[in-house]
């Protein structure tokens, strides 16, 4: 099957079935949204975090791609996801028997050298490809990406450049860092998408708008970007975060010193906007993700379990 | 007429291109390499530079961008010169990315500095460098840079508006919703019109925010809108209402009080605590 019809066919699925993914996660997981306080140790607590979310089996089986989105981007702490949190993930991915662990997004040794528990993983990190042409501000070339003129059910995003990557795997995990953003307030779950697509496409959701900026016409194509390829499992970094300043900071940092994990975006966004202050009615990706079928951001409705990482 | 106007452009380009020479040195009587390449951005072209906010810096009035890497054997120095369009422009981002009170040195400028940042206001200039955590040596960079800029000066209104208002207060100037929405959220749709404004705390939890407008008109349609935004609004309540004055609880519980001055400004009174 070529590139296009299987693009075509998955975005016809996402479309058709908007909540399928979730539905299917909902069944299966021992909760809606797993929440680990980290203590001293974020390594282990994103362990515990899928542990609840259902286990990494759930989603990795042997002999499979898994492709990771982690916003690593960035030089100050609380603006990049911790890294002992997608190291944990990779640890897992390999243990369920992952043939292949791909960051979708290009991420630089110096970031992993961040952590302390480098050391101890730099023979997996070896194991680990990257895309290297998918690092900001990535422009288009036919080999890491493939242009989608239109995405089904999408209301904004027309020509839309996204890693090619992503349609070649078998199991989507999105890791983001739940933080300020000067335009849509809270970037995390949703947003982190963005980092799918190349430069100028990003931008275009920031210009094409009704008006330059506009923070409605952004958040709906952040919407429009998961129903391409909506991830699998959300691992989200809620430990130490910039909630002015964002997305890159230097800015005033909370810590509310947890990781979560599921599989519904909008509800993972609805609790961390709760967390750290802002109201989730007051975000559009939440509001518009809802809308479009996305998620649930009822954090009351939901069963959400809150353990420590040491339990 | 057609000779005058190329002779101007080539002045104004000669002019540009020696402020510039001077913000990037190619010498700095140091021991840091000078940059293999200085990346220029104009306009727009600024959100290939900046990984997310720089909106922020279009709504204030962003002209162009200059940025290069400094090496001194393993460490890095990474700087970026922004020409807002005007001293106040290069104000407001700086009051709003300042992560602390502003400090003003004689020879630098209004400046906040970090652990492995320095950031700097001088005239329309905003610099920011980072990635290196002996500020001494950021600060000798600083100066070196920002020699040949001079100083906005008190015989300008807005130059004096600066200095009055840095060096009493943590004053955030905006000239737009997004970098309101950075100071307070009151939801989208509210306070659009306003053409400039600013914040700062009477008290460690009191905040005070002036939106200056510039018709009567404009204020009026803000003004006029908190009524209609409140009925969908689920997390602000009325708490009550006079000819010129709204009173409203906050999502946290705060008071808040917004107040039409006409013609030209609203005032709102935040009590957090």
């Amino acid at each position: 099957m070529n590139i296009f019809r299987k693009i075509c066919l998955f975005s016809l699925f996402a479309w058709v079935f908007p909540g399928a993914y979730t539905s299917i996660g909902y069944a299966q997981a021992l909760c809606d949204l797993a929440v680990v306080k980290t203590g001293e140790n974020v390594y282990n607590a994103t362990f515990k975090a899928v542990e609840l979310a259902g286990g990494i089996g759930k989603w990795v089986k042997p002999g499979q791609k898994v492709g990771l989105l982690i916003n690593s981007g960035f030089e100050e702490k609380g603006a990049y996801v911790n890294p002992d949190i997608p190291l944990a993930v990779i640890r897992m991915c390999f243990d369920a028997g992952a043939s292949e662990v791909i960051c979708l997004q290009h991420v630089l040794p110096e970031y992993w050298q961040r952590s302390a528990l480098y050391a101890g993983h730099a023979g997996m990190l070896e194991r680990v490809r990257t895309i290297e042409k998918n690092h900001f501000p990535a422009k288009f070339d036919s080999l890491s990406f493939v242009i989608i003129d239109s995405v089904p059910g999408s209301r904004h995003l027309k020509k839309t450049e996204v890693v090619k990557e992503v349609f070649n795997i078998d199991v989507f995990i999105n890791i983001p860092i739940q933080k300020h953003h000067a335009t849509t307030i809270l970037t995390g779950t949703m947003k982190n998408m963005m980092g799918l697509c190349t430069r100028a496409t990003n931008v275009k959701m920031h210009l094409d708008g009704p008006s330059r900026n506009d923070p409605e016409f952004l958040a709906q194509c952040i919407t429009d970007i998961s129903k391409i390829r909506k991830p699998d499992l959300h691992i989200a970094d809620l430990t130490e975060v910039i909630i002015t300043n964002g997305p890159g900071g230097p800015g005033e940092m909370a810590s509310p010193g947890i990781v979560i994990a599921g599989t519904d975006p909008i509800l993972m966004d609805a609790y961390a906007a709760i967390v750290l202050g802002w109201v989730p009615e007051d975000i559009p990706s939440i509001v518009l993700g809802h809308k479009d079928g996305m998620g649930n951001p009822d954090t009351k409705k939901a069963n959400i379990i809150i353990q420590n990482a040491q339990n | 007429m057609r000779r005058i106007s190329i002779l101007c452009g080539v002045c104004m380009l000669l002019a540009g291109l020696g402020l510039y020479g001077q913000q990037f040195p190619p010498d700095l009587n140091n021991n840091w390499s000078r940059p293999d390449s200085i990346t220029q951005y104009e306009g727009e072209d600024l959100f290939f530079l900046i990984n997310g906010g720089a909106e922020v810096y279009l709504e204030y009035g962003f002209g162009k961008v200059m940025a290069a890497d400094y090496y001194q054997g393993n460490s890095k120095i990474h700087a970026e010169s922004y020409h807002m369009k005007d001293p106040l422009a290069a104000w407001g981002v700086f009051s709003l990315r300042k992560p602390k009170l502003a400090s003003f040195s004689e020879d630098l400028g209004w400046y906040s500095a970090g652990s492995n940042y320095l950031m700097v206001m001088k005239n329309d200039i905003y610099l920011v460098l980072s990635g290196y955590d002996k500020s001494d040596e950021l600060f000798t960079f600083a100066k070196h840079i920002l020699k040949e800029i001079p100083f906005c000066t008190n015989d300008k209104a807005e130059c004096s508006f600066i200095r009055d208002s840095l060096s009493v207060h943590d004053m955030i100037y905006f000239r737009g919703p997004l970098a309101l929405a950075n100071i307070y959220r009151f939801g989208h749709g509210l306070f659009r019109k306003f053409s400039e404004g600013y914040s700062w705390h009477n008290r460690p939890a009191q905040m005070e925010i002036v939106l200056r407008y510039s018709n009567e008109s404009d204020l009026r349609n803000d003004f006029d809108a908190i009524g209609v935004w409140l009925e969908k609004s689920s997390q602000f309540k009325l708490k009550s209402t006079q000819e010129n004055i709204i009173s409203l609880t906050g999502p946290k519980g705060d008071d808040i009080r917004i107040q039409s001055y006409q013609p030209h400004e609203i005032k709102i009174f935040i009590q957090s605590d």
